[in-house]
């Protein structure tokens, strides 16, 4: 039953053959199966790489960005650091578009154009004494047309961590789930400090590949020195990341003078290598075989139910025991769909048991951090200069605290749609088991339970995690926690926790804490109900913020599932239906459809040949 | 010319209570610790380098010093705190942990290389090294270990930081602290400034330094023009101004070289400038570039290497494009240009106007916070009358009233108007005690113009402390003016 197709190696079909093979599904009268077939080319055509680009601040990630994409993309400037994520993406023409925060949290944020001459002004922090424009839009995009970025590769140059457990530090550690690759940035001045070593971990934690790239080496002389000291830190540490000395300055100088040889000195040509094999090449491939495999799946549900007609065709007598089978897979679909089956089941639960634990380690975090602040408070007196310092501390903390959640988050999430993955699986009973599309997912599901190395085809639980990855799971998590990264004044509590937490805001304010005339005890306590205040609604703020991504995330995975479970009935009945026609028409109607099946299945085997 | 200000009644004072001290405490646990009080009263002002790791705390004080004595490393380097001060001979001497003093030979490779023989380096509390050098006379040098990245974890970061509320008992009498560029948003940003345990920030004795600033900008604009606008920005952060007075840029690497150019550098360099103008701009393009391969009529590979290591990549290309638009002539021009660009004359000017001009006051007032701590924690007959004496010091001495106002403004605490806080921080003597510094008079101002503008001044002040509306502390911060105005009034020839 299995076709050639599912272990052929991963190929993209050409538009003509697809096109051949819709065709063919068209005159089997299998609209669903048209239907899929579009859709799974559609999701090929819009599959990009995400490649973040993250470090400290000004250690040269714009003009790595502008000297890998040979020109100014990304505004650099000496003082003034990026403060928006910046998309750069393949276009035909130089465009640029701001993505603005929808206002209802299921949402998909909008986009809106601006011109190319106001890309600095937004994606820029402010000048000190400057209005920041825009406060609601959460990213720049860019389209460029640029040989490199052809295949889909999205670059995102993100505004610096800041040292762990800044705001900005938060801000990009939320946008990981939805990378693809991270390059990590740091230059040759020095060796890798200890917060960019915990930062790198993080990254790792987060995302399946990680580059350290070093910049600069144009400049410092000791730079092999440099970069042998962090290769040994990293080994040390047991972070297993390449290390690629690269310096950004010669990269432009070989461009501009179209010199290879610079161009080699640059480290960029190493770079690219990496950008395409491991990267770009790796997902664009991935991306394929997901193709070949929804193809595989199509094919395969069809030429089921033509051989399922062909056998009833062949032998009308034995037909009871065929449509019995038949009727039980159906009525097994029908409870894989409906609201209480165990996948249904096992999704709600498990979300609203996540839904509390995240909240409840949220705040089981912030109140140690609290109550670390209040102890510190008792030793100092919070009018003095000592304040702002204790202000950075604690916006710090939080921050790390928001950190250390979402990672729970995430984690735990992935367990979840592994969970349904099983589920989903175990509720499908032997009689659907010739079905490719269920082999598939039991193979796959036991291969990757079993912990093989090497999964011939993404398993149902991979894909369900793909699909949020792919969707809202992680560049609306981007957005709402990119706001971190705005130093917007606090005038409303829409804005949302990021705000908050960047500013701290509520804290900084030293007219709150009148120092000439109270007393030392009441200027204590009056900091403690600041601390109190500010504590508790970032935790009201973030703990919101998990629950609508935990939404989003319960919608995507059921989405996902039903779709699979509506592939799964079209499939199963189609057969059924075209079973029972043939058993109920004429030795002549029989004898006419019987060649008709043939000639689709000669046509469909036509149409995959070679694929 | 105006008569000097004679030495300060303030540290006359404190030095008569020190020598009461000595006799009260002498034979007690105190003894020792007044002793070297009475001593850092004798002794140049004491200024301690502080900041983070590779910040470039040993460069400076090189740069300072104008002799390589620091070592510099690419990587962790300065590992004990090191004093440079000024002695009649050359001499390094290694204080172990409980005060033993052993005299220690060394090398001069470049930097100072101590040979400690037998002694652990590790029970090495701090190390003198004692030059007969013009630069120490005036002030000694304090060069500490970075404080910071690699040795605490950032998750468990503390709230170590937080500073004591009284002022504390500090072994430099003023500090310069030294940032690389960082964001204002860094938590860093002023972590840098509270990690040091050999002192304590106060925009009366600090003055901040943005170090590295050849590295801001990397090889696109002048890169000392955008290290000035950051040191601009950095100066006006409200944040900043209650912890320094002011923040310079400094590339310490630019005036090291420069102040130890040799002719044989200068004549490296002029090779370099008489190349086809293409190979050079080759040769200048990676640290690769420069110092591998041969180089017909240029210099050697070896000699290209020493010239990297000492003036780094931005000294190198600006000493070869000075030497070859003919900016300089000879070595001590081409020293006197790097010198200029370095930033570092500038951060001479703030030192002399902050600390050598007032040093006097910051060593009475060290001294002060100093024998302080001793009167707390010992006790002994005869001490409370010393405390008494010295608690009448403090509450009396104008020079320290000034100080608190002037650290209060920083704060936030006097509700003065933006245009008159400069005001009132220059008649202060934020930028200088000398009287024409303080009104804001040119050097060449004459005695009635001073006195005009003491006048002005004065009424001015004097409305303000008596304005109806004024908040208390704005009311006493004008009254400590009009009494420095009184002051600077008494320095007049009479007429």
């Amino acid at each position: 039953m299995n076709s050639t197709l599912h272990s052929a190696p991963a190929q993209t079909p050409d538009a003509k053959r697809l096109d051949a093979l819709a065709d063919v599904l068209r005159r089997a009268e299998r609209a669903d199966l048209v239907a899929r077939l579009e859709s799974a080319r559609r999701r090929r055509a819009q599959r990009v790489s995400r490649v973040l680009v993250v470090g400290e601040f000004k250690k040269g990630k714009s003009t790595l960005v502008n000297a890998l994409l040979n020109g100014t993309v990304s505004p650099v400037d000496d003082d003034l650091a990026t403060a928006r994520p910046i998309e750069v993406y393949h276009d035909e023409r130089h465009t640029a578009s701001i993505v603005l925060r929808p206002d209802d949290p299921l949402a998909k944020p909008q986009v809106r154009q601006i011109t190319l001459d106001d890309i600095a002004a937004y994606a820029l922090e402010a000048t000190p004494d400057g209005e920041q424009i825009e406060p609601n839009a959460i990213a720049v995009r860019i389209g460029v047309p640029r040989q490199l970025l052809k295949s889909g590769l999205v670059i995102v140059d993100t505004p610096g961590v800041g040292g762990m457990g800044t705001a900005h530090h938060a801000a990009t550690v939320g946008a990981l789930p939805a990378a693809d690759a991270v390059f990590f940035v740091t230059d040759v001045s020095q060796e890798l400090t200890v917060s960019e070593m915990e930062f790198l971990r993080t990254v790792q934690s987060l995302c399946p590949t990680v580059v350290c790239v070093e910049t600069k080496t144009d400049f410092y002389p000791s730079w092999r020195k440099i970069v042998e000291l962090d290769r040994a830190h990293l080994r040390r540490a047991g972070i297993e990341v390449d290390v690629l000395p690269v310096s950004s300055t010669l990269r432009m100088v070989a461009t501009a003078r179209k010199d290879n040889a610079i161009n080699n000195e640059s480290g960029f040509g190493d770079l690219v290598t990496v950008l395409r094999s491991q990267v770009s090449d790796s997902i664009q491939r991935e991306a394929d075989r997901q193709l070949a495999d929804d193809i595989a799946a199509i094919v395969g549900d069809l030429r089921h139910q033509l051989d399922v007609e062909m056998r009833a065709i062949d032998d009308p007598h034995r037909s009871e025991e065929l449509m019995a089978g038949l009727a039980a897979a159906k009525e097994r679909m029908d409870l894989l769909r409906s609201q209480s089956s165990r996948w249904q089941q096992a999704l709600t639960d498990g979300n609203s048991d996540l839904v509390a634990d995240v909240e409840h380690d949220l705040r089981h975090r912030i109140r140690e951090t609290q109550r670390l602040a209040e102890e510190a408070i008792d030793k100092f007196d919070p009018s003095k200069s000592v304040w702002d310092n204790f202000v950075l501390w604690l916006c710090a903390a939080v921050s790390a605290d928001v950190v250390h959640n979402f990672q729970l988050l995430q984690h735990r999430s992935h367990a979840l749609a592994a969970n349904v993955a099983e589920q989903f699986s175990a509720a499908q009973g032997p009689e659907v088991s010739n079905l490719p599309l269920v082999e598939a997912i039991r193979a796959d599901f036991q291969a990757n339970t079993s912990n093989l190395k090497r999964v011939d085809r993404p398993s149902t639980a991979s894909q369900a995690i793909a699909a949020l990855r792919g969707t809202s799971g992680g560049m609306i998590m981007f957005g709402a926690f990119a706001n971190f990264v705005l130093d917007t004044p606090l005038n409303d509590s829409t804005k949302g926790a990021a705000v908050m937490l960047a500013s701290g805001v509520m804290l900084g304010s030293k007219t709150v804490i009148d120092d000439r005339k109270r007393q030392l005890a009441m200027r204590r306590s009056q900091a403690k109900a600041m601390v109190r205040k500010y504590t508790d609604e970032t935790m009201f703020m973030v703990a919101k913020e998990s629950r609508d991504a935990l939404r989003r995330m319960q919608r995507d995975l059921r989405d996902h599932f039903l779709r699979l479970s509506d592939e799964l009935t079209a499939a199963t009945s189609a057969a059924h239906q075209s079973a029972r026609q043939a058993v109920q028409s004429s030795d002549e109607g029989r004898k006419q459809r019987g060649a008709q099946v043939q000639n689709l299945l000669k046509q469909l085997t036509l149409a995959t040949a070679d694929v | 010319m105006l008569p000097q200000p004679s030495r300060s009644p303030l540290l006359n004072g404190v030095q008569a209570l020190a020598a009461q001290a000595t006799t009260v405490y002498a034979g007690t646990s105190g003894e020792r610790a007044v002793g070297d009080i009475v001593q850092r009263l004798r002794d140049p002002l004491r200024v301690a380098i502080a900041g983070r790791l590779k910040s470039g705390k040993s460069t400076l004080v090189n740069a300072l010093i104008g002799a390589e004595l620091a070592a510099t490393d690419a990587g962790e380097c300065t590992k004990i705190v090191t004093w440079y001060q000024f002695g009649p001979g050359y001499r390094v001497v290694a204080t172990t942990s409980g005060g033993t003093r052993h005299q220690v030979p060394f090398e001069r490779d470049g930097a100072l290389r101590p040979d400690f023989g037998e002694i652990p380096p590790s029970s090495i509390e701090r190390l003198t090294v004692e030059w007969p050098i013009p630069a120490l006379e005036t002030m000694t040098l304090i060069d500490t270990p970075g404080m910071g990245s690699l040795t605490g974890t950032t998750s468990a970061r503390t709230i170590d930081f937080l500073t004591p509320d009284d002022e504390e008992s500090t072994p430099s009498d003023a500090v310069i602290y030294l940032t690389r560029h960082l964001h204002a948003s860094d938590v860093d940003f002023l972590q840098t400034f509270h990690e040091d345990d050999q002192s304590q920030p106060s925009p009366v004795d600090c003055i901040g330094v943005l170090s590295r600033a050849d590295e801001i900008a990397v090889g696109r604009t002048d890169p000392l023009v955008a290290a000035r606008r950051v040191a601009d920005r950095y100066s006006a952060d409200p944040r900043l101004r209650r912890l320094v007075q002011v923040v310079v840029p400094v590339t310490g690497l630019l005036a090291q070289a420069g102040t130890s150019l040799t002719e044989d550098d200068y004549q490296a360099f002029r090779l370099l400038a008489a190349l086809e103008p293409a190979v050079l701009d080759d040769l200048l393009l990676s640290v690769d570039r420069f110092v591998t391969g041969a180089l017909p009529g240029g210099p050697s590979s070896g000699q290209r290497a020493r010239l990297l290591d000492r003036f780094g990549m931005y000294g190198v290309r600006l000493a070869a494009g000075i030497v070859r638009l003919g900016g300089a002539t000879s070595a001590s021009q081409l020293a006197n240009v790097l010198v200029d660009h370095s930033g570092i004359g500038e951060l001479r000017r703030v030192l002399f106007s902050q600390f050598t001009e007032r040093r006097d006051l910051l060593k009475a007032r060290s001294g002060l916070l100093a024998l302080q701590r001793v009167m707390r924690t010992v006790s002994a007959p005869g001490s409370e009358d010393i405390a008494a004496r010295l608690d009448q010091l403090r509450s009396g001495a104008h020079e320290l009233a000034e100080l608190r106002v002037l650290a209060a403004l920083r704060v936030g605490d006097v509700d003065l108007r933006a245009d008159q806080h400069a005001d009132i921080e220059r008649l202060l003597g934020m930028s200088g005690v000398a009287p024409r510094a303080r009104l804001g008079l040119p050097p060449e101002a004459s005695i009635d113009e001073i006195r005009a503008a003491i006048g002005d001044a004065m009424t001015t002040w004097r409305r303000r402390a008596e304005h109806p509306m004024a908040s208390r502390a704005a009311a006493d911060a004008a009254r400590v003016v009009v009494r420095t105005c009184e002051g600077l009034i008494m320095l007049l020839p009479p007429g």
